[in-house]
């Protein structure tokens, strides 16, 4: 019975967990604008992201590696340390942009201008880090994330036609008025999205953290293969009520208020509050993982002592790299970027880092040294070539495809 | 010295032909003991070729096959790796390791067998 | 516990850049290089591992590796600094990490470890507890 709840838990801690600001303003973005003929990539990127999740984890659980354990070891120290700074910073990029996803929802819920709340959310993410346990930190901001079904509710209640989004969905065209490299600008968006390597370094270091061993191969691969499609399912569903509101109106996403939209016009206040909590969640949360990764990535290239579980003083320059990159991103936040764009920015960036730790992933959950009898199936070795090939044209095209199209304009 | 000053040196053989780089070098565990390790780690030989990341990915030893398509790109990328006996080198100096013996007498490196057990 | 005499091992592939587990089980520092002693018959043998910017920089090569380096002798108190050597008599298992058998806190690795904790971590409120 503690095992069911156990794995109930974690299940709905990665759905609550898998949307982040990315999702949020990608998947609203392209609904607004493409409507459903992107939906497509939300599969093949969570299909991806189940791939990438599970083998990390597997190797983290049987090797107690972290990914950039691993990736230091596979890629010699000149290549893992272009990596470093290259994931660096992609991480830190999108931390930018989860502290100020918090800031702009709790704008929202008060209207005091976000900039004005960026410091305090600045400082309450690196309280809950310095403070708050692991387990309990990833429990409360997943299950609260859990409010974003509210996006699902608003989709049902404005009842599309359901045949005409399967047909949309199922025949991909590029809409009219729009050029074909902007319709592959935007899937590249969506891909880096789902995709977003950050997930993986905070996956697999819990996994060290946490001590999982074989026995909890099989939770982490539920929550990874339950949790995920569900988390790619809200992020259908944030696609579709932009899609079925802003669509037909015209109206294009460049604020968090505009995901909103969907919510608010069909549900009232009361579903404006639950979304607000559940942007709050979702940003609050990953903004957890991405400070979390930013001290993760470098401490485990030089091997120095790193983890939130145990006393800070025990491992001090990874938490001091966590404290400068939390600071340095309010700071990069209060010059008036737009965070929109910052966020439009780091799911490109993701997606161009993301071959440089998706391969020596691979590479070594297939090596039988670290993995013994847990090397990677003959199926996931299948999906995971094609995923290998899938990212490398991805990442290849990405800045070409951000210049041509002045990044999406 | 240090394990750098090898790696990555080139490597000419007795003609002064180059060979590539210096890309491994093997250790055989049967030299002076090491307090608490045992017996210590001894250069047996080294591994050359012209491309960097074959060796360093792990697919030159036994039983690493999969996936089947980065496998096979390493496995061309290493075809030309050769492995030089420690006794057939006659000077290291300056990044530059010079051989008793000529290119074409070296063979293949013979694949290691990997270490038992991911969990100790 | 050792693996039998005999075993062959792969040194850049299978020794460097793994990380370094000390006695305690704590992270202590990666394998960035090995030292070399030469034996009277010419051969030689793996007597240290070396770990640090000291002899990261080395390996990185470039004005990178140059940088890291003159940063580590910077900030180190000798006149002319060698990298972190750990003797290899204190390892005890060569795996997926390198296990050594003594504390970290009797090795010299800890030293930027230790300046960071002292002049800042320790001093926020909370750093010495275990999050809860």
């Amino acid at each position: 019975m503690r095992k069911y709840v156990e794995v109930t838990l974690g299940v709905l801690t990665a759905i609550g967990g898998f949307v982040d600001i990315g999702d949020l303003v990608a998947n609203a973005a392209v609904g607004a604008r493409f409507r459903w003929s992107l939906a497509w990539v939300v599969v093949v990127g969570v299909v991806g992201i189940v791939l990438f999740a599970e083998m990390s984890g597997r190797v983290a659980t049987l090797t107690k590696r972290a990914t950039f354990d691993v990736v230091r070891e596979r890629l010699g120290p000149r290549f893992a340390l272009g990596n470093l700074i290259a994931s660096f910073f992609v991480t830190f990029l999108t931390l930018v942009a989860e502290i100020a996803g918090i800031a702009l929802a709790l704008q929202l819920a008060s209207s005091v201008n976000y900039l004005l709340l960026l410091p305090t959310c600045g400082a309450l993410v690196w309280v809950v880090i310095w403070r708050v346990q692991f387990e309990r930190m990833e429990r409360i901001f997943g299950l609260l994330g859990l409010a974003l079904i509210v996006f699902a509710v608003a989709v049902w209640r404005l009842g599309p036609d359901w045949g005409d989004v399967i047909h949309q969905a199922s025949h991909p065209a590029v809409p009219h008025g729009e050029g074909r490299p902007t319709y592959w600008y935007y899937a590249i968006a969506l891909f880096g999205a789902a995709m977003t390597p950050y997930e993986v370094f905070f996956f697999s270091s819990g996994a060290v953290e946490e001590k999982w061993d074989r026995a909890d191969l099989v939770t982490s691969r539920a929550n990874v293969l339950v949790g995920f499609p569900l988390g790619g399912f809200l992020s259908l569903a944030i696609m579709s009520g932009t899609a079925i509101v802003l669509a037909p109106r015209g109206i294009g996403v460049d604020h968090l208020s505009q995901v909103a939209l969907p919510v608010a016009a069909t549900l009232g206040r009361l579903g404006l509050v639950v979304v607000i909590i559940g942007f709050f969640a979702a940003t609050f949360g990953a903004a957890l993982e991405t400070g979390l990764s930013a001290g993760y990535t470098v401490a485990q290239y030089f091997g120095w002592p790193w983890g939130k579980g145990t006393k800070p003083v025990e491992a001090a320059r990874f938490h001091g790299v966590v404290l400068l990159s939390i600071l340095l991103a309010v700071a990069v936040g209060l010059t008036t970027v737009d965070p929109i764009k910052v966020t439009e920015y780091s799911i490109v960036f993701s997606a161009v880092a993301l071959p440089l730790t998706y391969f020596p992933i691979l590479v070594v959950a297939n090596d039988p040294e670290f993995m013994g009898d847990q090397v990677n199936s003959r199926l996931t070795n299948a999906l995971g070539s094609v995923f290998l090939v899938v990212i490398v044209v991805a990442a290849v095209a990405a800045i070409p495809l951000m210049l041509a199209t002045k990044a999406g304009m | 010295m240090r394990l750098s000053d090898l790696l990555g040196a080139e490597v000419v053989d007795r003609d002064g032909r180059s060979l590539g780089r210096v890309r491994d070098v093997r250790l055989v565990q049967d030299g002076p003991i090491q307090g608490t390790f045992g017996a210590g780690l001894r250069i047996e030989g080294l591994v050359v070729g012209r491309v960097a990341v074959a060796s360093r990915l792990g697919y030159d030893r036994e039983g690493v096959e999969a996936p089947w398509l980065v496998a096979r790109i390493a496995r061309v990328l290493s075809r030309d790796s050769r492995h030089v006996p420690w006794s057939d080198v006659v000077r290291v100096a300056d990044r530059r390791v010079e051989l008793a013996c000529r290119g074409d007498e070296l063979l293949a490196p013979t694949p290691l067998r990997h270490l038992p057990g991911a969990e100790s | 516990m050792s693996a039998p005499a005999g075993r062959m091992l792969d040194a850049a592939f299978e020794l460097l850049d793994r990380q370094i587990i000390d006695g305690d089980g704590n992270h202590a520092g990666k394998v960035d290089d090995l030292e070399l002693t030469p034996l009277e018959d010419g051969s030689f043998v793996v007597t240290a591992i070396l770990s640090g910017p000291g002899a990261l920089g080395g390996r990185l090569g470039g004005r990178l590796g140059t940088a890291a380096a003159s940063i580590f002798a910077r900030l180190h108190p000798d006149e002319d600094p060698d990298p972190v050597r750990l003797s290899f008599g204190v390892v005890r298992e060569l795996g997926p990490q390198v296990r050594l058998t003594t504390s970290r806190h009797h090795l010299d690795v800890n030293r930027f470890e230790h300046w960071v904790r002292d002049r800042f971590i320790a001093r926020i409120p909370g750093a010495g507890h275990a999050p809860e």
